[in-house]
Formats: structure tokens, sequence, C-alpha cells
């Protein structure tokens, strides 16, 4: 079980703010597994949640996004993402290329981009 | 000494033949693979002779440049790499690993990943002539709940992001889920 990194935690951050029941999640929120796909990666999330903290769902089996693109120097056009909900809980991150090949290498400087 | 001679007489064939793949190579009709394979052969079969030799056959040489079929090798990996850019492996396994993506209809629809995906490749490819998915000005699909819904031979996707390039659709990731 590891920490957010930061562009982790940037995506669950712009997202609360148009979906704002993640804010209340993302303390909680770990990474079990990194899978790096070479078209994209998924972060897949766990709870740490202490057992008298309940936690309010907001959307219940969806994917979520801001439409923004994430922009590093090794891609050309840049990641998208998505963030699947199910039965309430943050499950995982979807990040995909946009026909790119990818490393998976995740840089300190990156932007989000309308 | 005697070993060495019939080897070389038998190199001697094989280079004869090699030239002559080489020359019919002007043909659009043979193909480089063809050309890297007799090479490789040459190759193989070449362990054991003389330096002197290998070089005069032009599989041995110290520089690309003595080697009678070595320049075609550059070719073929150039055709391979395209061939993986039609059907990206990597894409595949990206789209449909992840069991989430609740595809498992789709590919028993159309018998494999492969015809999967390709399916979906060509309905998105028809939903945009005809005006049904949304690039932005950059021609960058949308994902999450705004994804592109289409239906694929009867069965609903939702496309996660992708691209408008020439006035094709560049696919990233599709899904079941969210729909």
């Amino acid at each position: 079980m590891q920490e957010l990194n930061t562009l982790e935690f940037s995506i669950l951050e712009k997202l609360s703010v148009k979906y704002p029941f993640i804010k209340e999640h993302i303390p909680f929120l770990k990474v079990n597994s990194r899978e790096n796909t070479g078209a994209g990666m998924y972060v897949n999330l766990i709870y740490n949640t202490p057992t008298d903290k309940e936690l309010h769902f907001g959307e219940q089996n969806s994917a979520i996004s801001t439409n923004e693109i994430i922009e590093i120097a090794s891609l050309k056009y840049g990641l998208g993402y998505e963030v699947d909900i199910a039965e309430g809980e943050v499950k995982f991150i979807e990040l995909f290329t946009y026909g790119e090949e990818w490393d998976g290498i995740i840089p300190i400087n990156f932007t989000f981009t309308p | 000494m005697k070993k060495h001679c019939v080897k070389f007489l038998i190199w001697s064939l094989a280079l004869f033949i090699g030239f002559s793949t080489e020359v019919h190579a002007q043909s659009p009709a043979v193909d480089t693979y063809t050309q890297y394979k007799a090479w490789v052969t040459l190759k193989v079969l070449g362990e054991g002779l003389p330096p002197v030799m290998m070089i005069a056959l032009g599989t041995g040489g110290l520089t690309s440049s003595n080697r009678v079929f070595g320049p075609q090798l550059p070719t073929q990996a150039r055709s391979i790499s395209q061939a993986s850019k039609v059907m990206p492996s990597n894409r595949l396994n990206h789209i449909f690993g992840k069991s989430e993506h609740a595809l498992e209809s789709l590919i028993t629809k159309f018998g494999s990943q492969e015809g999967a995906y390709n399916a979906v490749q060509n309905a998105a490819n028809q939903a945009l002539k005809t005006g049904r998915l949304t690039p932005n000005a950059k021609g960058i699909l949308p994902s999450g709940d705004l994804g592109n819904i289409i239906n694929v031979g009867g069965v609903d996707i939702r496309l996660i992001g992708g691209r408008v390039e020439n006035g094709q659709v560049i696919l990233s990731s599709f899904s079941r889920k969210g729909l």
C-alpha cells in the first residue's frame, strides 16, 4: 500500500470541485497497485478508513472526469483520465494516452489544460 | 581443408540463390521478409567457415556494406512496426485487460479482442462521419460521464477519450461501464 503521488492527488483534487463528495474520501485513499499498460496506467485504490469514520457517497456506479488533458514532456498529446466509482467508492484512476506509447513514468512537472 | 571446400561449394550455390532473390526484389512480388530469411539462413550456416569465405559470401563482413542481405533487416523491422501499429497490442491489453470495462459480451459477439476492437474502431469512424461524436477544438474526445456512447453491432459502448486525426478516430479506451 502506497501513498498517492502528486499527479494522483491532483486528479482527485480537481474532481472534487465538480464532485464534492470525493474531497472527504481523499485522506483515506491509498494506492493498492499501479498497472502500466504501455497505452496508459491503472492506479488501483484502496481505503484505509478508521472504523468509526463514515464516508458519504455521491455517485454510486459511474466513471467521472474533468476532461482536462495532463500535459507531460514525453507525450505529444498528453494523457487523459477518468476515475471509476463503484458502490460509492473510488476504485481506480484510468490514465490513457491519445494513441501514443507511454513508459508509465510520471514526471514531477505536469500541467492540466482544458 | 576438404571440409571447407565442400562448404564453400554449398555456399556458392546459396550465394547464387541469394543474389537471384535480391535481383528479383526489385519486383514488388518479392517481399523483404524472404530476403531476410535467406540472409539469416546464410548467417547461421556460415558458422565454421573461415572468415575470408564469410566475407566473400557477404554474411560475415566487418561492416554492413559487405553483407548481401544484411541491409534488408531494417526494412523488415519497419514492416513489423507498421503491422503492430495497425493492431496495437498494448492498447488491446489496456482496454480488454481491465475486467471493470465489462467487455466480455462484445468479445463474444465479435469472436476475439481484435475483432471487437476493429468493430468499435469502425463504429467510431462511422459515428464521426455522421456527426455523433463530440471532439473539442483540438480533436480530443471526452471521457467520464461525457464519453460518447456508440452502438457497436447492437452493443452500447462508451468511448473513453480518443482523438480525431484526418477524419479517423484514434481510440484511447472504451468500456461498457457508465452507460
